[in-house]
Formats: structure tokens, C-alpha cells, sequence
């Protein structure tokens, strides 16, 4: 297969992944994106995932795969290859040695390393690039193709493939490593030089895809005084072709209004019957896009007015989570800066304008900072915050169903699959409930470090992410530990 | 008397690890329950913040900041009587040059000299202030305008101990001469006078900034301070003259807690990286007998890793040493093999350290939970638990403090004396003994340390030095007669006489005095500041003076034909960077400079003037004008949100600066094109009610693209 090939010819795979809803496919054969689908929502339709296994025993664990001391960048599946961000600190290649970021793949049948790509830290350091906190961005795979972030602030497009199939796909052409370990680029483009975007401490956007479109966040924030913006032209969101790398469209609508950093990651819906990509933005605001035009259709303040940051002000971090013409979404603060009041809202995205008030169909404030992305299904919504609570609610009315103390921050957020939702939390647990309008725990699982990862399902395994490993996890496997 | 000792020690927390520097005390009969609405609470303080206080002498000193009004928030030192809780005095500090925000100033803990009484204040503006037990200055030290401290937004700041007749404390900087390369350092001062006695810098690299608080120890005869380095590593410095002694390097991030030394077992912690593993975090211990230079990780005695204590520092118990997890998790692990015994889940997030005081452990929790717990060989009791406010819990950050009988806790908002009323447990006032001067050493020199090992100073005035000798293990020998010393001056203008008096040039210039005897040299630094008024165009020159601070990030070239200073485009950690060029007690002047910048990748660089701790920034980006008292303190700042700055055009700067007679401080700003005649009217104005009453000119340069700077002018108020 040729690079134009690898680049536009997966058609067939775009239906799919602009149709999610219907298509009671997602996370049965893959999981190629954050949240598996353009919409984000944290639901697999795969059936038939263990409820117990041990990472001592090896019970029900199919392969695991050493990552580096810090992973945040959540695994996708799709082609055989398991793609996923961490940082340097187990040295694959000893000539690449030091703080990276780094994009790894594995076999998605047995865990076989397949390649890498890394990343050394920017000169400009921590205001830009946070020590060891690696590649936090989750990959988009289109057919062959895998694009994203680094921590250099350059969205990537590379082939899955790496050069194990032999072939140097461009226009980039020119890679110095060119091994079987090495990482076969397509095109990248520097969001830094091109459109002056400043990363406030990582660039971490997952893209999301429309047809020829890739959507990502700049990242672009304060500076290290944290009091001065200092890219204030530079978007907030980024439309790239995805065949040539080239901007399509931008937009700038925080400016210096960012309060931190850009953290949240775009996600694309039809709403109302409009193609919209949505972005949870630096200054607490969540926008909405038409897609293919950039054109502001809609904003919506995740903060009530008299808010004050960063007491009771926040920005946005959980990426906004699209089912019908709905858009829920939590705001929050970087973890460092501890806990603190939090909103949680369902909008109703058909709206056009400053839809604060005309948008909002709930607003519930018992949830406390969240980083969280969304899970809904069946009319709950699942929503944990970074207090430890995990938040069951009507996704119609808002009204509380349960809630759940895990005893523990949580960074990743809740994954339903079949009957079940797991939730992984710092201190290394596993929470495994019934999906369901009552409170019902059925387990508890310790991983052995920090999960601040998200499930994703594929192929029959669920595949869960510990601060250094990658678990895949399947019925009736055993791994020889 | 000595019968008595260990109780007076028991009524004192004197600096930030307590009395013996391993957060434990003596006390007994501690309360084993109370509740924040009454009971065992003997009185409570609408005052609380990040750090805990210390108590000594029947007061308790806190270091806050002010309630109220963020557009005037300073740091607060407060002094409370441990009977009454009644606030006998308080001395304000304004904060300057700080990245730091007011959410996080007062991020250290004073420390109370236990032969004097004195109290010792490290500001998140790197400013050291001795006070007198009455609340009177005794002195203080500007550490960003003397030596270029830098101070970020993350706020950590060391709490500084007092041992024998020394201040000790680190901070991040970037000076000039020697300590041009940004890092970490620590200083040594004389207690007395503030004076610098040493600087060492003993670490390779610098990750983070942290806070680690020193303990001291004697290993093979060493009397040495061991701390936490902002290079992953841990440190021996010999107490007297800071040379290092050894160095244990356990991880790839600055290290934020202090670690406990029983004999020669050092215990340690941290919650970072590892070397050569993906697992995080680290309780460990290394006997230091016999050890110096470099100690690989595989000489210590054991270290149990996944246990993440970043925040908070161990303490031993019997035989376990116990640690927290940055997850609110206790731990005990076995002070033999690092078995882990037990562990319990408190909360979610932990910054405070645990603190074990009459047979219990003491612990707040960043959720608002405070513990009184029993540990036991296997396992632990919860006695107590307490939240501090149901809803919203007040945030608990600091460690809570054993002293008087009671237990001292500190929220984010208040203060708890938790335990009897006056005057049930305390027996009085006392203030220790000093502790003796150490026999003097009849081995060889092996260090000289010139003393004032900083002087900075007027054209034409003269400075007294003095050699001090020290053994190769850093005991003092005596001070060497002047007859013995051969003194010289490097890179330094003016005399310096067979007597060690210095006298400085007509000029400016800095550089370096030396001392040399019996083949061994010590040096101290010396910065003589030229009067005013200053007229800079830049012709001529190469290089930045020496007596600037960050003098190597300025570089000189012609713009359009004429000579100019220029800050360029800088993609590295020191984007942001202040030259520091004068006296920090200089006031009512006025600088002026000429700026202009250009875009590079839709970005365009600021700059500023630096007047009595004032900045007048021009934004290229935003381009606008701001006047910033302290720049993170986005409340004080007055501003023109549109001024128009175009890309290759000179513009001047002009910054006053006037102290009036009612106590505040006039600042005036004014900015127009160069090639325009001065406009009369001032473009920016504030009259500051929280002063800063005097301070060193600078110049700013956010060399995000490059900015360019002419015609630089220091002058008195006209």
C-alpha cells in the first residue's frame, strides 16, 4: 500500500467513525481513538470482559508491556498494533537515552514491542514540556495512519507500521533513524513555529477526525509567571488535512483570557444535523465549531460568574462527550493544584450564540474538580471527579443516583462495557460496578501502581494502563508470571 | 537543670522539623481526642496558611499571609501568646519580583534562634528577615536583588534553620561572577548581622525547586548538614564552611522533604523518578559511616520502592520508619529490611508530614482530615479523626506542631491549639543555654573562609576582611593573624592592604578578594556599585557588567547603525530574565531606557524597567502597559490595555519612583516614541499603600523573539 493510499483510502473505516451510535460496533474489533469514537463517549459495545483477574497470578492476563515510569497518553488499538504514549524511562534504545516523550507500539496478539518514536524535551523546559511526563496525547489511527501530539507541540502522522513493512512512507522522507525500531513519519507539523502556539507545561491534544479533517487542541497557555499569556494570537483549536499536513482552519476565540493551559481534547459530533467539532477551552468556556468551516457556532461558561479562579474558577481539562444533540461535560483543575468545587453540565448543543443559559438543559455543582471524561448509557451518566467520587446521574433530568467514594483521586474516567463499569483510580484500584441505577459493587482490583488511564476494549481483550505498564486483559488467559 | 531539659525542650518547635529536626518531640500526656467545635481545644485563630509555625519561649510565630483584600496581600509574621491566643504583634512584608502568587506566599516556616530569641523570616520573594522577640527588625537580606534568586510559581521555599551562629537555607538563582550558572545554592549567614559566610554549591544540575529543610549530624567526626538537593540527590556539606562532604544521587527530581538521621543511619524519601527503573518512589536508608564522595544507591542498606513520599518527610517509630504516600497513605516499613508492616489510606491528597509525639502519630490530610492515630508493630489505630468543616473541608497543607503540651494544628484558614488551657502542661519561659563553641582544631588548614564572604559596596568605601582557618573536616582552627595572609584582588578593581581592608575604586566593578595562606586560598566576593546618575548607551561594549546580576544573557550589537544592548531570542529555561544592577536600600530615583522589538512566529517579546522593586512592562503580544508592584499578584497591577507598539521602533521607558512623607509610594510610568519630543502627562500612576520603600533598577527581557534596549539612565529624582 502506498502512502496515498495508507492516507485517504480508509473510506470505509470513516463511516464507522462518524456514525458511532448506530453502528454497535465500537470496541469490538478496535478502539482506534480517546474514547474509541469521534463522540467521545466512554462505551464499549464489546461483550464478555473478566471481572476478575490478577496481575500477581497472571490470571486472565494476556501480555503486559513495560512502559516508562509515567504514562498518560491512553492506548488505542487498531490494525494489530496497540499505540501508546509514556515517557523514556524504560531505554529501548540506548543511543535515545534521557527525558523523552515517547510514542511506543506493541503487537496487539502478544505484546511484541514493534517500535518507537521519541521525543527530547524542549530547551524552553517545564513551562513547556513537564519533566518525565512523556507523550500524553492518544493517538488517531486511520487506516495505517497514527497521528499525534508530542511534547514538542507537533502533531505527528506516522505509519502503524513503523518500517516494518518496509517501505519509508512521506512526503517526509528524510527520518535519521530508519531501523526497525524507528518510527516511519508521514508529515508533522509544528504547532510552535507555524502558529505560535505556547503549550502551557505539555501539548497533549488527542485528535479527532472528520473525513480529510484532523482536530487538535495548541495547548497554547500562560507562561511560566503564570500571570501572562504570551501567544495571545496563537488558536486555541487547529484544523489540519490530514493527507497534507496543512492548516485548514483555526480559531483564537480564548486569547488572553486563557486562565492555565489548554488541556482538553476536541471531539466531533452531528447536532441538530450539523457536522460540529466541540473543545473545552483555556478560559472555563466549551466551544462549538461547524467542522468543516471552522465557523463559532456556539459557547457555553463552565463557571458561574462570581466565580474566582483558581479558588472556585476552573478551566476545562475532560474532553466534552457528545450523544444525540447533547454535550456533557465537568470542568476541573490541573491535578497539582488539588481539590476544590466543581460544575458538571449537560448543553444542548442545537443552540446557537452565547448559549450559557440557553444551552443548559442541568447543571449539577455536587461534583467536585473533575479531569474526567463521561460515560452514558442507557439514559446514566457516569462521571468521576478528582476528590475520589464516582457520580452516577439521570443523563436527562441530572438528577443523583448514586455516588461512590473510591478513597482515592481520579485522573481517568469511568468505562462501561456490556453490564459493567471499571474505574481505575491512583491508588492503583480497580472498581468494577454494575451499570445501573443502583449502587452495586461487584469488585475491586489492584494493579500494582497509579491507573490514571481509561479502559478501551478491542478484539475481545480490555487493555488497562498503569503508570508504567500495559495490561491486556482477557477471559480465560494466563500469563506465566 | 538537666533533669529539666528534655521537658523545656518538650514545650518548644522551634523550626520546621521540630525540635530535634526529626518531627518528633518529647511531650506526653497529649490529647488523644478533641473536636475543632471545643473540646481539648484550648483556642483557636481565624489565621492559617501553607506552613506551620514554630513555638519557642511561650510564643508561637506563624508565617501567613494577610486576610482580606488580594490587591494588598503581604507576608505576615505573627506572633501569639500560647496562653491567651491573643496576637501580641505582627510584621508585614511586601512581596517584589516574585513569580510566586499570593495563594502561595508564606510557604515557609520561621526558625527561632533557641540562644537569642530572634526570629528568622525567608519571604517566596527570597527576602531573609531577622527579627528581635519585640517584633524589631534586626536585619535583612534582599537574595534576588544581591544574588539573583529566582523565585517561581510554584512557590516552594525552604524554611531556614538557625545552627550555632549560622542561618542555613537554599534558593534558586542566577547572580553574576561565580553563580552566573542558574542553579540551586545554600547559604550560610551570621546570625547576628546577616552577613554571608559561605556558598556552596555543591550539585551538578538543578531539576525543580524544593524545600528541604536541613538537619545537622556529626558522621566520622564531620559536623555537617544533610539536605534534600534540587539535583535528585542527597547532600553532606560541612556545617562551617558548606565544602561537600558526600553525595547520595536516588532520583531524576529535585528532592522536597527532609530526611531523619538516627546515629549514622540516614533515613530518606521521595516520590519521584528512580535511577534505572520505571517504578516511582522510594523509603530508604544508607548508613553514612565511612562514606564520602559519591554513595551509589547500591551502597544502601535497603530501599523499598512504589511508595510515593514526595511532599511530606519520614519519621521513625520504634522500629518502623513511617511515611506518607503523596495519596494520604500511611506507611511503616521495617527500619532493618524496609519491609513494608502496614499501611492505611487517610485521604486523597497529602502535602503535610506526619509528626509522632507521646507514643501517637499526628497527621493532616489535605481533605481536611486530621488524625491522632496509635502505631503499633502491626498495624495502626485511629484514636481520633476530625474534619475541619464539613462540605468544603479548610485545607490542611502543613504539619501539625507538638509543643507546650499540646498539638498545634494550621488549615489554610485557621489555627488550632488543640490540647489544656493556659498554663495546665507549661512550666515557664525558658530559653536554652547556647550550645558551647566547638573546641577549636589543632590540625592543619586545609580551608581559608574570607569573611564578609560578600560585600557589596560604594565607590570608594573600605572593607574589613578577616581568614578564617578550618581542618579538612571543617572544624575551625582560629582566624589567622594578619601578618600570616597574602590578600589579592581578582578581577576586581581597587586596593586591597596587608591587613585584609579593602578599599573599593572610583568606579563600578566586582570581582573577587583573596586570601592565601600556607598555599591555601579562599576568596569572597566583592560588587562595588558606581553612584549615580548612570548614562548607558552600550558603545563599546561586549559584554555586560559583572555587577549584573544574569549579566551573561545580555548581548551587544548595533541595531540600525547604532550600538544596543540585546536580550535575543532565547528558547531555554532563562526566557524570562531581570538584570539586577544596584543597591537594594537605593530609592526615590527614576531609570529610562529605550526598547524595541520585532515578531518572530507570531510572537513578540516584552520588556520592562525595574525601579525600588517596581516593573513597568510593555507587552509586544498583548501590547499593553502594566505597572506591577509583584508581578504574580495580578490584583495590584494598574494597566493601559491598549498601547500601541509597533514591530522595529524604538519607544522610551521612564519609571519614578518617590517615597512620600504619608508612608505610601508614588509610581509613575511613562512610555512614547523615541523619535517624539517626552509628552508631559505620566501614561501609568499608582500610589501604593503596601510600599516597597526601597530597591535595586534592573531591566526586563522576555526574549520569546528578540528585544532590544539603548540609552539606559539611572538617576535621583529630579
Amino acid at each position: 500500500m502506498n502512502t496515498t493510499t495508507k492516507l485517504i483510502g480508509a473510506v470505509a473505516v470513516m463511516a464507522v467513525l462518524t456514525t458511532p451510535a448506530s453502528s454497535a460496533t465500537k470496541g469490538v474489533p478496535d478502539w482506534p481513538m480517546w474514547g474509541g469514537s469521534p463522540d467521545r463517549n466512554m462505551v464499549s459495545d464489546a461483550t464478555g470482559m473478566p471481572t476478575t483477574w490478577d496481575v500477581k497470578t497472571g490470571e486472565n492476563i494476556k501480555w503486559v508491556a513495560e512502559l516508562g515510569s509515567q504514562s498518560y497518553g491512553n492506548p488505542v488499538v487498531a490494525g494489530g498494533v496497540v499505540l501508546i504514549g509514556t515517557n523514556n524511562e524504560a531505554v529501548r534504545d540506548p543511543k535515545q537515552a534521557g527525558d523523552r516523550g515517547v510514542l511506543m507500539a506493541f503487537r496487539e496478539s502478544n505484546g511484541e514491542f514493534l517500535w518507537q518514536a521519541t521525543f527530547e524535551k524542549l530547551t524552553s523546559g517545564r513551562a513547556n514540556d513537564w519533566p518525565f511526563q512523556g507523550i500524553a496525547s492518544s493517538p488517531l489511527v486511520i487506516g495505517e495512519v497514527a497521528y499525534f501530539v508530542s511534547n514538542r507541540g507537533k502533531v505527528h502522522a506516522v505509519d502503524i507500521r513503523g518500517f516494518h513493512d518496509g517501505q519509508n512512507d512521506g512526503p517526509k522522507t528524510d527520518e535519521a533513524l530508519t531501523g526497525t525500531h524507528d518510527p516511519d513519519y508521514i508529515w508533522e507539523f509544528d504547532m510552535m513555529e507555524e502558529v505560535g502556539a505556547f503549550p502551557h507545561n505539555l501539548a497533549n491534544s488527542s485528535p479527532v477526525v472528520l473525513d480529510n479533517l484532523i482536530y487538535v487542541s495548541t495547548g497554547n497557555g500562560q507562561d511560566e509567571s503564570h500571570v501572562n499569556i504570551p501567544s495571545p494570537k496563537a488558536p486555541a483549536i487547529i484544523a489540519l488535512d490530514r493527507v497534507t499536513g496543512e492548516l485548514v482552519w483555526e480559531d483564537a476565540s480564548p486569547g488572553d483570557r486563557i486562565l492555565h493551559g489548554q488541556w482538553s481534547t476536541p471531539t466531533v459530533g452531528t447536532i441538530g444535523g450539523v457536522l460540529q467539532v466541540i473543545h473545552g477551552q483555556g478560559d472555563g468556556w466549551i466551544r462549538g465549531y461547524e467542522a468543516r468551516t471552522g465557523e463559532k457556532l456556539w459557547e457555553f461558561d463552565t463557571n458561574p460568574k462570581d466565580s474566582v479562579w483558581p479558588k472556585t474558577r476552573n478551566e476545562i481539562i475532560a474532553t466534552p462527550v457528545v450523544v444525540g444533540d447533547v454535550v456533557y461535560i465537568a470542568n476541573g483543575q490541573d491535578p497539582e493544584h488539588g481539590e476544590g468545587v466543581g460544575h458538571l453540565y449537560a448543553i444542548d448543543a442545537t443552540k446557537r450564540g452565547d448559549i450559557t443559559e440557553s444551552g443548559r438543559l442541568w447543571h449539577y455543582n455536587k461534583i467536585r474538580r473533575s479531569i474526567s471524561t463521561a460515560a452514558v448509557k442507557d439514559g446514566i451518566i457516569y462521571y468521576p471527579d478528582f476528590s475520589g467520587f464516582l457520580h452516577a446521574l439521570d443523563a436527562k433530568s441530572g438528577e443523583v443516583l448514586w455516588v461512590h467514594d473510591m478513597f482515592a483521586a481520579m485522573w481517568s474516567s469511568a468505562f462501561v462495557v456490556d453490564d459493567k463499569v471499571y474505574l481505575g483510580d491512583e491508588d492503583g484500584d480497580i472498581t468494577i460496578f454494575q451499570h445501573g441505577r443502583e449502587k452495586k459493587v461487584l469488585g475491586e482490583i489492584n494493579m500494582g501502581s497509579s491507573v490514571y488511564s481509561t479502559a478501551v476494549t478491542a478484539n475481545g481483550a480490555m487493555f488497562f494502563m498503569t503508570r508504567n505498564n500495559l495490561f491486556a486483559i482477557q477471559q480465560g488467559a494466563k500469563l506465566a508470571r | 537543670m538537666l533533669l529539666a531539659a528534655p521537658m523545656l525542650l518538650a514545650q518548644q518547635w522551634p523550626e520546621s522539623r521540630g525540635p530535634k529536626r526529626d518531627g518528633t518531640s518529647d511531650a506526653r500526656n497529649l490529647p488523644s481526642s478533641w473536636s475543632p467545635s471545643g473540646e481539648n481545644l484550648a483556642w483557636t485563630l481565624p489565621m492559617g496558611g501553607r506552613s506551620a509555625p514554630v513555638v519557642h519561649g511561650g510564643r508561637l510565630y506563624l508565617q501567613t499571609t494577610t486576610d482580606g483584600d488580594v490587591s494588598e496581600t503581604q507576608e505576615r509574621l505573627v506572633a501569639v501568646d500560647v496562653d491567651s491566643g491573643r496576637v501580641l504583634w505582627e510584621r508585614r512584608v511586601s512581596q517584589y519580583l516574585s513569580d510566586v502568587p499570593q495563594h502561595r506566599a508564606a510557604w515557609a516556616s520561621p526558625a527561632v534562634d533557641r540562644e537569642t530569641g530572634n526570629i528568622i523570616m525567608f519571604t517566596i520573594s527570597a527576602e531573609l528577615i531577622a527579627f528581635r522577640p519585640d517584633g524589631t527588625e534586626l536585619w535583612k537580606r534582599s537574595l534576588p536583588e544581591e544574588y539573583g534568586a529566582i523565585t517561581t510559581h510554584g512557590g516552594r521555599t525552604t524554611s531556614p534553620i538557625v545552627e550555632g551562629n549560622l542561618v542555613i537555607l537554599n534558593t534558586l538563582l542566577q547572580g553574576w561572577g561565580d553563580l552566573g550558572r542558574p542553579g540551586n545554592r545554600y547559604f550560610a549567614f551570621d546570625k547576628r548581622t546577616g552577613q554571608t559566610v559561605w556558598i556552596s554549591a555543591p550539585q551538578p544540575r538543578h531539576y525543580d525547586t524544593n524545600y528541604s529543610s536541613p538537619i545537622v549530624a556529626t558522621i566520622d567526626g564531620i559536623q555537617q548538614l544533610i539536605v534534600g538537593g534540587t539535583d535528585g540527590a542527597f547532600h553532606g556539606l560541612q556545617l562551617l564552611t558548606g565544602k561537600p562532604v558526600w553525595r547520595l544521587e536516588v532520583s531524576k527530581r529535585a528532592i522536597l522533604n527532609s530526611p531523619v538521621i538516627a546515629g549514622t543511619m540516614l533515613y530518606i524519601a521521595h516520590g519521584e523518578e528512580n535511577l534505572g527503573t520505571t517504578e516511582m518512589g522510594m523509603v530508604g536508608t544508607v548508613d553514612l559511616a565511612g562514606k564520602t564522595g559519591e554513595i551509589p544507591v547500591s551502597a544502601m542498606a535497603w530501599k523499598t520502592l512504589g511508595f510515593l513520599p514526595t511532599f511530606a518527610s519520614p519519621v521513625l517509630h520504634g522500629e518502623h520508619v513511617i511515611a506518607m504516600d503523596n495519596g494520604a497513605i500511611v506507611g511503616a516499613f521495617d527500619r532493618a529490611t524496609g519491609a513494608q508492616v502496614w499501611t492505611r489510606t487517610l485521604g486523597t491528597l497529602q502535602k503535610g508530614s506526619p509528626v509522632v509525639a507521646d507514643g501517637k502519630l499526628f497527621v493532616g490530610t489535605e481533605n481536611g482530615k486530621f488524625f491522632i492515630l496509635r502505631p503499633s508493630a502491626t498495624g495502626v489505630e485511629v484514636l481520633d479523626e476530625d474534619t475541619l468543616r464539613e462540605g468544603e473541608p479548610e485545607v490542611i497543607l502543613a504539619t501539625p506542631v507538638v509543643a507546650d503540651g499540646r498539638i498545634y494544628l494550621t488549615s489554610m484558614e485557621r489555627l488550632y491549639a488543640i490540647g489544656p488551657k493556659a498554663g495546665t502542661a507549661r512550666t515557664g519561659d525558658p530559653i536554652p543555654m547556647p550550645p558551647p563553641p566547638p573546641q577549636p582544631s589543632a590540625a592543619a588548614p586545609a580551608h581559608v573562609q574570607v569573611f564578609p564572604y560578600e560585600a557589596l559596596l560604594d565607590p570608594g568605601q573600605r572593607q574589613a576582611f578577616t581568614a578564617r582557618l578550618f581542618d579538612a573536616q571543617g572544624n575551625y582552627i582560629r582566624e589567622a593573624a594578619a601578618a600570616d595572609v597574602q590578600w589579592s584582588v581578582d578581577q576586581l578593581a581597587g586596593t586591597i592592604d596587608a591587613t585584609g581592608q579593602y578599599t573599593a575604586p572610583a568606579q563600578g566593578s566586582a570581582g573577587y578578594v583573596k586570601a592565601t595562606i600556607g598555599g591555601v586560598t579562599g576568596q569572597a566576593r566583592v560588587r562595588v556599585i558606581p553612584a549615580l546618575p548612570w548614562s548607558m548607551d552600550f558603545t563599546d561594549m561586549t559584554a555586560a557588567p559583572m555587577w549584573w546580576t544574569s549579566n551573561l544573557k545580555a548581548q551587544f550589537r548595533e541595531i540600525d547603525g547604532n550600538p544596543a544592548m540585546v536580550r535575543p531570542r532565547d528558547d531555554t529555561v532563562g526566557r524570562r530574565t531581570k538584570f539586577l544592577m544596584g543597591r537594594p536600600d537605593w530609592s526615590d530615583y527614576t531609570v529610562e531606557v529605550d526598547v524595541r522589538g520585532i515578531t518572530m512566529r507570531r510572537q513578540r517579546g516584552d520588556v520592562g524597567l525595574i525601579n525600588q522593586r517596581y516593573v513597568l512592562m510593555l507587552f509586544g503580544n498583548n501590547q499593553k502597559i502594566e505597572l506591577q508592584p509583584w508581578q504574580a499578584a495580578n490584583e495590584m497591577t494598574v494597566s493601559v490595555d491598549k498601547f500601541e507598539w509597533p514591530d522595529n521602533t524604538w519607544y522610551r521607558m521612564k519609571l519614578r519612583v518617590e517615597n512620600r512623607a504619608d508612608g505610601t509610594t508614588l509610581v509613575q510610568g511613562k512610555i512614547w516614541p523615541s523619535a517624539d519630543p517626552e509628552p508631559a502627562a505620566w501614561t501609568i500612576e499608582k500610589i501604593d499603600r503596601i510600599p516597597h520603600r526601597a530597591g535595586a533598577p534592573g531591566i526586563y527581557g522576555d526574549g520569546i523573539s528578540d528585544v532590544m534596549f539603548d540609552n539606559f539612565k539611572v538617576y535621583r529624582n529630579q
